[in-house]
């Protein structure tokens, strides 16, 4: 019963922070309410065996490693972020950053699901490489690398931007 | 904008992602993982009972089978033949080998001279029995079984398929093995299940046209036909009376019925005479009915260049009157009008014995089915299905009969359908999964790929 109240409780705290890197990760929100009710389902399974002081930082990696799972199944399919882009939650917002929301929203969802990832865990979460490396389920060179391919990726997608992606990024 | 300004970027991007979303329910969520985590220990567990139960139902020692005799067994008073024969003769994965399967409905050869052939109870059940092999080292003759499926006759020994023992004893074994050079054909059992005939040739001066084996180990001397003439065999009329046709040699096949009773010094005639208009050059080959009351004449065709068998022709008589029952039909009835012609079966399994059912031949080659197949299509009109696992399927049923009702065992037909595609599917199966479950646990979704595969393979961008 324990079990459950906890889980309760973590569901009603941190859900909305969930929702909010699953947008980042998977470019849409429809998807993104998808990948956490299927992370919380699969954080329940287990919830037996979640210590309370770290339970984030798993139901976390439940919900990478599922962006990517994803991703991989749907890899052979219409990607719905690209055809969904009026529902996106990602899309037009009426400020004067409009325009900057707008690139890097369109910027992202052509990155690759792990490129995605590591901008999120990196910039988003504000990790040092080797806590996103821990949460990835990664080495750190993996994540070293895949920043600096995500940036470059980004700059040439997003020249507006460039100097921000362009710039070299300091070890954190 | 720097780094922290991607941050700063990313955080707005998302800052009122939730808004208008509702949060999902945590019982249902809580529900959903119990229901997976149930599903984890209980599917793995079911999977686990399947495959036992599985590789238990086919690997399982079954042992001797007890077979269930429909049919009184056969006493020191008399016999009684088996009233029902099996529907389906499955060839089960492994059989030990007895001397002592019980009643035996129906023998199978196996496909070696030197290997025991495989013993079906009435109700299918398989095992191989072993039989003693000739003292010469002769080939093995093609075995008989008794009416009653106590007794099997390979040559001039006698095998008791209950209590596993020969006879006569090993000495006389000897001396008769010595004396007697058995034919390939299987020998002739007596409707009583008594005695058997055995139309051998023997050694030196030819003085009988066979030998009369007893189960009490008796032997008697059967005389020559016709002072030595050749004579084709077709049974046992009555219990105590052989029967034998002599080629008369006019031109059609005119064949004169010869009959010898136990205790006489020689064949008898009684001017009956069966006439048909066959090819002498045909293949002549008779079989008396269990009853005695019909004689089936076949005349097989061989193809002068192939020195194949073409075509059989099959004709009923009345053994005691000489008259043309018939060409036996696929409906069960004989045709009296088409008696020149004869039943055309397409026999590819020559020298298969045929058997009876209701008064009517049938094939024992392959499938046992009826002497006709009209459509040609294998499995039509098949009376007992047999394993087309086994090599030689020739089989020979007790008495040379199906009698009585046939007894359906489906579980030996999915016995051996698992063995023979069932775990070979299995297996793939499990290893498909065991591969899946690998590559799940290894595939790594972050992991570089091993530097020593070359980048053109392994660059995952």
């Amino acid at each position: 019963m324990a079990d459950r109240e906890a889980f309760d409780a973590f569901v009603r705290e941190r859900w909305a922070p969930l929702l909010r890197t699953a947008t980042l990760l998977t470019g849409d929100r429809h998807s993104a309410e998808d990948l956490v009710q299927e992370t919380l389902i699969r954080a329940a399974q287990h919830w037996n065996r979640v210590d309370p002081a770290t339970a984030d930082a798993y139901v976390r990696r439940i919900l990478y490693t599922r962006s990517v799972d994803a991703w991989r199944w749907r890899r052979h399919q219409p990607d719905p972020v690209e055809g969904r882009e009026g529902d996106s939650h990602l899309g037009p917002q009426p400020s004067d950053e409009v325009d900057v929301r707008l690139t890097l929203a369109a910027a992202l969802r052509r990155l690759t699901p792990r490129q995605r990832a590591v901008l999120v865990a990196r910039f988003y979460e504000d990790r040092t490489e080797v806590q996103a490396a821990k949460v990835l389920g990664c080495s750190v060179n993996t994540v070293k690398s895949q920043t600096r391919h995500a940036l470059e990726r980004l700059r040439v997608l997003a020249p507006e931007l460039a100097d921000t992606f362009g710039r070299k990024e300091a070890a954190r | 904008m720097s780094t922290d300004q991607l941050s700063h970027a990313l955080r707005n991007l998302v800052a009122d992602v939730e808004r208008g979303a509702k949060g999902p329910d945590a019982a249902e969520l809580w529900g959903a993982g119990r229901r997976r985590r149930v599903g984890t220990v209980v599917l793995p567990a079911v999977v686990a009972a399947c495959v036992a139960a599985v590789v238990a139902a086919v690997v399982w020692p079954s042992g001797v089978p007890q077979a269930v005799v429909p049919a009184e067994r056969s006493g020191d008073v008399g016999a009684s033949r088996l009233t029902a024969y099996p529907k389906t003769i499955a060839k089960p994965p492994f059989t030990q080998v007895t001397r002592a399967p019980s009643v035996t409905a129906a023998l199978v050869p196996s496909g070696g001279s030197d290997r025991p052939p495989y013993a079906v109870s009435p109700e299918g059940e398989v095992t191989r029995v072993a039989l003693p092999h000739s003292a010469f080292g002769l080939p093995d003759q093609a075995p008989s079984l008794s009416p009653d499926g106590r007794w099997v006759a390979r040559g001039v020994v006698l095998t008791d398929l209950v209590r596993g023992e020969t006879t006569p004893s090993e000495a006389e074994q000897t001396r008769l093995d010595r004396r007697w050079t058995p034919p390939q054909e299987p020998s002739w059992w007596s409707p009583d299940s008594r005695r058997v005939f055995v139309a051998a040739v023997n050694q030196g001066a030819l003085r009988s046209d066979g030998v009369v084996v007893g189960v009490d180990g008796t032997t008697t001397e059967v005389p020559l036909v016709e002072g030595g003439l050749q004579a084709t065999f077709a049974g046992w009329l009555d219990d105590d009376t052989l029967l034998a046709l002599l080629d008369l040699g006019e031109g059609l096949t005119r064949l004169e019925v010869r009959t010898w009773s136990m205790g006489d010094p020689s064949w008898t005639s009684d001017d009956v005479v069966l006439s048909w208009s066959r090819d002498d050059s045909a293949e002549l080959r008779a079989l008396l009915s269990p009853d005695g009351s019909r004689l089936l004449l076949t005349a097989a065709n061989i193809d002068a260049e192939t020195n194949e068998l073409a075509r059989t022709w099959a004709m009923l008589f009345d053994p005691r009157s000489g008259a043309r029952l018939g060409m036996p039909l696929t409906d069960g009835s004989l045709d009296v009008s088409k008696w020149a012609e004869g039943s055309a079966a397409g026999w590819e399994g020559w020298g298969c014995r045929p058997a009876w059912h209701d008064g009517l031949p049938i094939m024992t080659d392959r499938g046992v089915r009826g002497f006709v197949n009209p459509s040609g299509r294998e499995g039509d009109d098949e009376l007992v299905s047999v394993s087309s696992r086994y090599d030689q399927p020739c089989v020979a049923f007790a008495g040379n009969e199906l009698r009585g009702t046939p007894v359906g065992n489906p579980a030996l037909v999915w016995k051996e359908r698992l063995w023979a595609w069932g775990l070979p599917v299995l297996g793939v199966t499990l290893a498909g999964l065991a591969l899946w479950a690998w590559n799940r646990r290894h595939r790594g979704a972050w992991r570089q790929p091993p530097k020593r595969r070359p980048m053109i393979i392994t660059q995952p961008f």
